[in-house]
């Protein structure tokens, strides 16, 4: 059929491919006429330019700030801002930049919020298992001062919501013991650092992980009620610059819970 | 949010997709904060679910990131250009999921203010967008309406006629004559 005996069909046709009505073996017989015929090829950009701009006249909507926090991670945007920073060690927590508290909002709501119930879930299930009596969750990799008692378990979860791996904070012996849930995701070369959240200001450094994320990490001084959730980025080896803010993805994270 | 420091131009955001092109991180922050209500706007009005909108907000920004250097000012004024990378996401986005979990009821009367954009919120987009705006305006409502959803929500002929409960044929001839009313009203050849 010759086509441009028809203009007045071209054109309808056009619009509606354009529109997107007009579908299957019609809409791709027509995509070839376009891909060699220079007028029916202008009658598409001409519908084109009349009505791709509705996509503009939606009614404006305010974004959650949640959203940026996420691009700015995907693509890395945070880790490139904190590597020209001057690395400096700061053991005194350091007052933090603006685009962290947006950082924190957001992975503080994920952890409370999405796998909030599920950590209650597996609270649960952990208590019945976990210890006041009995042997630590992992073969001790330093040696226990006496049997291990649990004060709080995070089950931290990846972003898909699935367990990766449970924390049993022993509050009276000062130690964390970390073992796997799930399947660790690390990077050849990198690894992983734990954090904790405190129900309000910046996350707080509470070390390295093993890359099996299975032993035992000392807490030091930290004290578990100072915080609402626990998370695990990924850095370089050695850990963020800044022990007030991840530098890498921050990729599991989970509520931490009292054992009582 | 921060204070706006510029104006909402095609010029200021050609000019910071131009930035954007040469990974000018602060340049995509400043392109967020001027751009991302409005995309976001367009996002919820295909979607309707919050969750999906901002996943699909997010991998537009990433998209936008990832092919400024593409945008030609030539071709499209940035909002458009930047709209239909969120339209396709979305459409893509729909395909994907369920279909049916779309609330029909909110996303229809969403779709149906769009007819009525208020003058103020149109200082923001592109010239086209605001004769279009105008020119839908002197659509039949249900003509309009059917328009819309073709567009904004990739449906074939048969899936509005459902929606909006009309034989195939009206929805046909609703359609074909509204395309010929925006044809006139806004030119062309």
């Amino acid at each position: 059929m010759n086509l441009h005996r028809y203009p007045q069909l071209v054109d309808l046709l056009a619009a509606e491919y354009v529109l997107g009505t007009l579908r299957g073996g019609a809409r791709r017989r027509f995509q070839r006429y376009a891909d060699h015929d220079t007028t029916i090829r202008k009658a598409v950009d001409e519908w084109q330019r009349r009505i791709s701009p509705m996509a503009e006249l939606a009614e404006p909507r305010m974004p959650p700030a949640a959203v940026w926090d996420a691009i700015e991670r995907r693509l890395g945007l945070t880790a490139a801002r904190d590597a020209a920073r001057p690395r400096t060690v700061v053991e005194t927590p350091a007052r933090p930049a603006r685009s962290l508290f947006e950082n924190l909002a957001f992975w503080r709501g994920w952890a409370l919020g999405v796998t909030g119930l599920a950590a209650v879930a597996v609270v649960v299930a952990v208590r019945s298992l976990l210890p006041s009596a009995t042997a630590p969750v992992t073969a001790p990799t330093v040696a226990q001062q006496a049997e291990a008692t649990v004060s709080h378990v995070a089950v931290l979860n990846n972003k898909d919501a699935h367990p990766v791996m449970l924390v049993a904070w022993d509050e009276a012996h000062s130690t964390m013991t970390v073992q796997p849930l799930g399947k660790v995701d690390l990077p050849v070369g990198r690894a992983m650092e734990l954090w904790g959240i405190p129900a309000s200001g910046h996350p707080v450094s509470l070390g390295m992980l093993p890359d099996s994320a299975n032993g035992k990490v000392t807490a030091g001084q930290q004290k578990p009620e100072s915080y609402a959730a626990l998370a695990v980025s990924i850095e370089a080896p050695g850990g963020s610059p800044d022990h007030n803010a991840p530098s890498g993805p921050v990729v599991y994270t989970g509520k931490l819970l009292p054992v009582s | 949010m921060t204070a706006k420091p510029r104006e909402l131009t095609p010029e200021t955001l050609a000019e910071l997709l131009e930035r954007v092109a040469k990974q000018d991180a602060a340049a995509l922050r400043e392109l967020y904060d001027l751009a991302a209500p409005k995309l976001f706007g367009l996002a919820l009005r295909i979607l309707s679910k919050h969750e999906w909108a901002e996943e699909v907000l997010q991998d537009s920004f990433v998209n936008i990131w990832r092919f400024a250097g593409d945008y030609r000012r030539a071709l499209s004024a940035p909002m458009t250009w930047m709209s239909a990378i969120v339209r396709n996401r979305a459409l893509d986005h729909l395909r994907r999921v369920n279909t049916q979990e779309t609330e029909w009821s909110d996303a229809l009367d969403d779709l149906l203010a769009a007819g009525d954009p208020d003058p103020e919120a149109l200082t923001a987009v592109s010239l086209q967008a605001r004769l279009l705006a105008g020119c839908m305006q002197q659509l039949e409502p249900a003509q309009r309406q059917a328009v819309a959803l073709a567009y904004l929500r990739d449906q074939s002929h048969s899936e509005i006629a459902e929606v909006l409960t009309v034989p195939l044929g009206t929805i046909k001839s609703w359609i074909r004559r509204g395309l010929a009313k925006l044809k006139t009203c806004l030119g062309g050849e």
